[in-house]
């Protein structure tokens, strides 16, 4: 059993760098005090959480899925029905199935019956679903997407339809988003490393080797899509209770580029990717919005731009698959990255280490 | 009786839509194995050409051929531009190249236009009702289908007698050993591109003139319904697209007469449903024949 336990040793220390790089970012827009800075980096988190969901189904099984954004639909819709006060419902959905217009939980209670709900769909979804795989899967999630999206839309007895929902009670605050956020990638992280996210792996590298060594494929690939749909499903709920209010659009297409834009980037292969990836969009994104506007720089006054960080996100996209398809990460996590970058600094050392390593026996497979 | 007939127009016109999109679908995906996403952008450009034209004051007559002639290039363009640099990548690099470019292409329209429908004048012989005894008949649905009808005649021609034609149903089967018969992988690929920005243009012809407007975003309901047609008739093979193509269109049609109204928000829900469904049953689609199948 302890010897289970030590081979997550060296996933432990990834998550802590990712968790230790996440807190920074925290602790250094507290530093700021900027409000605007609070809300940008708690949307980070988020969607951190939300790219790694993704990342743990997509990344490792090597089957696209564009079809997510339904889990967070999902997840912040049931969220939202539940949680706001029952006096906005029954102005808002009087008509409600099952008499939810009159429920009123919890945050805790409401957040724990999102949750479940969307496993249910996850669950339902990925047993017909998720044993597909190439362009089919591809085309059959977007499809389960366009499917959630419709009926949010025209089930207006419960969702309200395309009028924004609103009141749904704000608890979410950059804490809850950095909790969130480091409890995803631990989840993400030691399922990658773990003997079920391994077998997933080995199927991406080429399936029909890994079914040749027993692997069942269409089981593995059902605990990631669970997996995925469940944390996925919790940046929705976390979501709802940061904004307040939303529609259905805030969770259709647009968010669906967002996040695949920031998983493409970062890589899939690896769990930091998702992580660095969302940084680094959001940082592109930030400033091509501040761009949009037309702002005065150095007083040269820029023309309006409607849509540019749409346009940086299609372009980025384009650019990462030409440039570097598996991701800026590649398939090495940020702290084995950080490990080789460590060993290429001081050479001579390494070397000494490397052998004494290598004598040891044990210790060396640290390194691999 | 009247109404029967309409439906049953209904369903050829919006079928024959969908039928020219799955077509263009197929065309490049059975050569280059690329799913394109940005398929849906060529019916924008289509648009967007038609509506440069009459701000440039160009005769009205003209506009269809423009339009056409615009998809056309739009496809060609985007292979040398976006997807040559990717020749041989695996599948879904490309299907997310074509999804980037697709975002692309629509914030692009975007910057240069305006984020409101724009109208966009349309022949008037495309406006006319005739009737015949009692039916009226809208001259723009007995066109789609003629033309539609035309087209795939003229397509079934293209591949059995040129030698283009030829040539991309042969890279269709094994690019390889045509390439080593010395054609030239880069015509053959642009062919099909061709071909495909041509079918779509005539599809936006129709389509602009449906909606009277256009806008950057009006193509991804359009390609969605096309990816849906191509699956149904299994994806790559061209006889499937056409008959993929109708049978949403009259699945579409049918289920806005069946469902009462209350739930016809939902048709589409229905009809994303069944593909989902297909795509489990038979992944190679219902008119596709069981060969491999991707894990």
């Amino acid at each position: 059993m302890t010897s289970r336990i030590r081979h997550f040793y060296p996933s432990l220390k990834g998550v802590a760098v990712l968790a230790a790089l996440i807190v920074v970012i925290a602790f250094l827009v507290t530093l700021t005090g900027s409000r605007s800075y609070e809300r940008i980096a708690t949307t980070l988190f988020i969607s951190i959480i939300v790219a790694v969901g993704l990342q743990i189904f997509m990344g490792n099984s090597g089957v696209m899925n564009f079809g997510f954004i339904a889990f967070m639909a999902i997840g912040a819709y049931a969220a939202a029905i539940l949680t706001t006060p029952a006096v906005t419902k029954m102005a808002a959905i009087p008509d409600a199935p099952l008499g939810l217009d009159e429920v009123e939980l919890s945050f805790w209670a409401g957040a724990a019956m999102a949750l479940l709900v969307t496993t249910v769909f996850g669950i339902v979804t990925g047993l017909i679903l998720a044993r597909a795989g190439g362009i089919p899967a591809a085309i059959a999630a977007l499809a389960m997407l366009v499917i959630v999206h419709v009926v949010l839309l025209n089930w207006v007895s419960l969702t309200g339809g395309a009028r924004a929902w609103v009141g749904v009670p704000i608890r979410t605050n950059m804490t809850y988003a950095v909790i969130g956020a480091i409890a995803a990638i631990l989840v993400a992280r030691v399922f990658r490393d773990s003997r079920l996210g391994l077998r997933l792996r080995a199927s991406r590298e080429d399936p029909i080797a890994a079914a040749g060594t027993g692997v069942s494929i269409a089981s593995v690939r059902l605990v990631a899509w669970i997996l995925s749909a469940f944390i996925i499903g919790a940046g929705g709920v976390l979501m709802a209770h940061y904004l307040g209010s939303f529609n259905t659009d805030t969770f259709y297409l647009s968010r669906t580029f967002l996040i695949l834009a920031m998983l493409l980037l970062g890589g899939q292969g690896n769990v930091s990717g998702p992580v660095v990836g969302a940084l680094l969009v959001t940082v592109g994104w930030e400033v091509m919005r501040s761009l949009e506007s037309g702002p005065t720089v150095v007083g040269l006054e820029l023309p309006e731009l409607f849509g540019l960080p749409q346009l940086f996100l299609g372009a980025l996209i384009i650019i990462t698959m030409k440039f570097r398809p598996e991701g800026l990460l590649g398939n090495l996590e940020l702290d084995e990255h950080l490990r080789q970058w460590l060993r290429r600094l001081r050479p001579a050392r390494s070397d000494q280490l490397g052998a004494s390593a290598a004598d040891a026996g044990d210790s060396s497979q640290a390194h691999v | 009786m009247t109404e029967i007939v309409q439906q049953i127009l209904n369903a050829l016109s919006l079928g024959s839509l969908y039928a020219l999109l799955a077509l263009g679908l197929a065309t490049v995906f059975s050569v280059l194995g690329l799913v394109n996403f940005a398929h849906g952008e060529l019916i924008t450009i289509t648009g967007f050409t038609m509506l440069l034209m009459s701000r440039l004051g160009i005769p009205e007559a003209f506009f269809i051929p423009l339009g056409i002639a615009g998809a056309t290039v739009g496809a060609v363009a985007m292979e040398r531009v976006a997807f040559r640099p990717f020749r041989n990548a695996p599948p879904t690099t490309l299907l997310v190249t074509s999804f980037g470019l697709s975002i692309v292409i629509q914030q692009v329209l975007l910057l240069l236009t305006e984020p409101k429908p724009l109208p966009v004048q349309t022949p008037a012989v495309l406006r006319t009702r005739f009737s015949i005894g009692p039916i009226d008949v809208q001259m723009l649905q007995v066109l789609m289908t003629g033309v539609t009808a035309l087209a795939l005649i003229a397509l079934v021609m293209f591949l059995r007698r040129s030698l283009s034609g030829v040539a991309m149903r042969a890279a269709a089967e094994k690019f390889d050993i045509l390439r080593l018969m010395g054609v030239r992988a880069d015509r053959v690929i642009t062919w099909a591109f061709a071909v495909s920005g041509f079918l779509a243009g005539i599809a936006g012809v129709f389509i602009v003139a449906r909606r009277g407007a256009v806008d950057p975003f009006m193509g991804f309901v359009f390609v969605l319904k096309a990816f849906v047609a191509a699956v149904l008739g299994g994806f790559g093979s061209l006889i499937g697209a056409v008959l993929g193509g109708f049978a949403l269109g009259i699945l579409e049609v049918s289920l806005e007469v069946a469902l009462p109204s209350s739930v016809a928000g939902f048709r589409d829900a229905f009809v994303f449903a069944l593909v989902g469904l297909v795509l489990i049953v038979r992944p190679q689609g219902i008119f596709g024949e069981r060969e491999r199948v991707e894990i």
